[in-house]
């Protein structure tokens, strides 16, 4: 084969090559991703000589703890969240009912957001509720630091039996949602 | 012997993964870079010099798992869903590749009728990432949709090399059926980073303490670098100082090079050669960081309401977390071994006979025509990877020598590639061209292989 002929099969083959060519667009390259995280947040257990002030032999109504919460400390978490879901599972033994009230809030503890106040009747077995928290309607979330809980005890009456083993149990997890 | 040849063959092929990388100038004797791949060729030089920088450049680089239309063609389908059809397809044994040499000087001379001696330095970036499925599903779908799932750390796999090679080697002619050579090299490198042999799982799972749980399960993890971040924990402020330190500046060490060509028959022979036996010892400028254990995270545990003042519980967390998955930064020296290739080739040559006159007043025999097989492997921290090719071998006259090849690979069967070699007066030029196919179809390629030079030839 001559080097004439060869330049010419490999034109031709290049020619019919480029027929096949598909066209390629490096232009539109928006990629939205929106994943979606499972976190579990904080639980607690308490008995009944938490609401029981053995010193002056009363009932304590009200107790309450704060926690960090670390989620939003990060831009990229605060720029792109859509919406939390936040999944409770409650548990009380107690004769008593409770209100549970669940405050996010600043680093200076300014209140950015107060969920429903969630009332749990006695004798409840792993009590379901889920609240959810949508980002654009509520901006000032996005501030959110810390988590205050506060268990009160409805007033019935009775008066608490520390020696009870009766316990109220409390499960939060939050489900987060992003879009990027 | 040609039986036990073929038979390891197969069994390499057997055990190895399939890459579209090829060395088409592997086993291509009329030009001298061959001596960089198979330092046992055969050569017909009495000397040869190549010009600075430009003697031998090859560049080769793919990616497997996908293709370019894949995720660009122009479909009128969303770019998203497009990038979800590629990721849900790969899986953590692919990767991504690039490699890039270029010979800074390179030269040779004849030391005898028998012996040539060859030499030089040049410099080489190598990198490889294998795909972290797992941690890419995680970041990109999060792990709500996947309780239960294991996601493996072990899917973190890199290296990334930038070094200097100073080499020097001789090709010894042993009789007329046998030729063999060695090269030793000295490695200066930069520029190393590399996490290997990570393990360990990461899973969310429904719990009994709380709602969900995160485990972490036998993590153990390690990232090694050197010449990355300096004594004051910054990163690499000039680039121009990778390749000063490449000249015995850098972390040094050593290697080897070993090539064969066995003629059964005139016309029938094996090539075969191992490059880059040898190790890095990064004792400058190193930088590793570290982490193992086993945690399971419930979320905080509150304990202590109406505290005053309040537990920092947030705190204490952070204090059991890190007792127990402790990560470490050291300035330890590490060994990086070099990725070590195999190549093999097996070729018959046939057609019109012609003789050449060589370096001496003997007379070289030169078939017109061959064709073969060839294999080249390349060790890689997953396990070897492998091309197979078919290549034939036409010389166009006295000074033009060109190559066909075709590879088969696992994303593809038609890897077309081409190279010539021809001789003007005392230059030799010669270049090779892989995966002509994806040149004019770039949208179907994953891969490509570029190999160039131009070297004084004196014979």
């Amino acid at each position: 084969m001559s080097v004439k002929k060869l330049a010419a099969l490999i034109l031709i083959c290049v020619i019919c090559l480029q027929s096949c060519t598909q066209d390629l667009n490096f232009n539109q390259t928006n990629l939205s991703a929106t994943p979606s995280y499972n976190v579990p947040l904080i639980f607690f257990k308490l008995n009944q000589s938490n609401f029981f002030d053995q010193v002056n032999g009363v009932n304590i109504s009200q107790i309450t703890d704060i926690s960090d919460f670390t989620t939003l400390q990060t831009s990229v978490i605060r720029d792109n969240l859509l919406k939390a879901d936040f999944l409770f599972e409650i548990s009380n033994q107690f004769n008593q009912s409770f209100t549970v009230d669940v405050i996010f809030l600043d680093n200076n503890n300014n209140e950015t957001y107060r969920f429903d106040q969630m009332v749990i009747p006695s004798q409840s077995q792993n009590l379901t509720i889920e609240q959810t928290i949508m980002v654009a309607n509520n901006q000032s979330f996005l501030n959110s630091r810390k988590t205050q809980v506060i268990v009160n005890l409805q007033n019935s009456g009775s008066s608490i039996d520390p020696n009870l083993p009766n316990a109220f149990e409390l499960k939060l997890s939050g489900i987060f949602y992003f879009s990027f | 012997m040609r039986k036990n040849v073929f038979i390891f063959m197969m069994l390499f092929f057997l055990f190895c993964r399939v890459y579209p990388q090829q060395k088409l100038a592997f086993s291509f004797g009329e030009t001298p870079q061959t001596l960089m791949l198979n330092p046992g060729a055969e050569t017909a030089f009495k000397y040869h010099f190549g010009f600075p920088l430009l003697s031998n450049i090859s560049l080769n680089g793919g990616f497997t798992g996908f293709q370019l239309n894949d995720l660009f063609a122009n479909d009128g389908v969303n770019f998203t869903t497009k990038f979800q059809r590629v990721l849900n397809r790969l899986d953590e044994r692919d990767f991504l590749t690039l490699q890039a040499k270029i010979d800074v000087l390179n030269g040779g001379f004849r030391w005898d009728d028998k012996t040539y001696m060859s030499f030089g330095f040049y410099e080489e970036f190598d990198f490889i990432g294998y795909m972290p499925k797992d941690i890419a599903d995680l970041l990109y779908y999060g792990n709500a949709p996947f309780l239960n799932r294991s996601f493996s750390l072990s899917h973190v796999t890199f290296k990334a090399d930038v070094m200097g090679v100073l080499h020097f080697g001789i090709s010894r002619k042993v009789s007329d059926r046998l030729s063999v050579g060695g090269r030793l090299k000295i490695y200066s490198s930069s520029l190393n980073i590399e996490s290997t042999s990570n393990s360990g799982t990461y899973t969310t799972a429904r719990s009994n303490v709380n709602l969900y749980q995160h485990i972490l399960n036998n993590v153990d993890g390690q990232i090694r670098t050197s010449g990355l971040i300096d004594q004051n924990n910054q990163l690499l402020q000039n680039p121009l100082d990778l390749l000063t330190k490449t000249f015995l500046g850098g972390n040094l060490g050593l290697g080897f090079d070993f090539g064969i060509t066995y003629h059964f028959t005139p016309q029938f022979e094996f090539t075969g050669s191992i490059l880059d036996l040898g190790f890095v010892r990064h004792t400058k400028g190193t930088k590793n960081y570290s982490a193992e254990g086993n945690y399971v995270f419930n979320g905080i545990q509150l304990t202590d309401f109406n505290a005053n003042p309040p537990i920092d519980y947030w705190q204490l967390l952070s204090d059991d977390f890190k007792a127990n998955v402790p990560n470490r930064e050291d300035n330890n020296s590490y060994t990086s071994w070099r990725p070590t290739q195999f190549n093999a080739a097996l070729k018959y040559s046939f057609g019109e006979i012609r003789r050449k006159e060589c370096y001496t007043t003997t007379y070289k025999e030169y078939y017109r025509n061959a064709f073969g097989f060839q294999v080249h492997s390349i060790f890689r921290p997953l396990g070897p990877l492998l091309s197979l090719t078919s290549f034939y071998e036409r010389s166009l006259g006295k000074n033009f020598h060109t190559k066909f090849t075709h590879t088969m690979n696992a994303h593809s069967y038609l890897i077309l590639g081409s190279g010539m070699s021809f001789q003007l007066g005392r230059l030799n030029i010669f270049g090779m061209l892989d995966n002509i196919l994806g040149l004019v179809n770039v949208g179907n390629s994953n891969n490509f292989s570029l190999n160039f030079g131009v070297n004084f030839v004196i014979k």
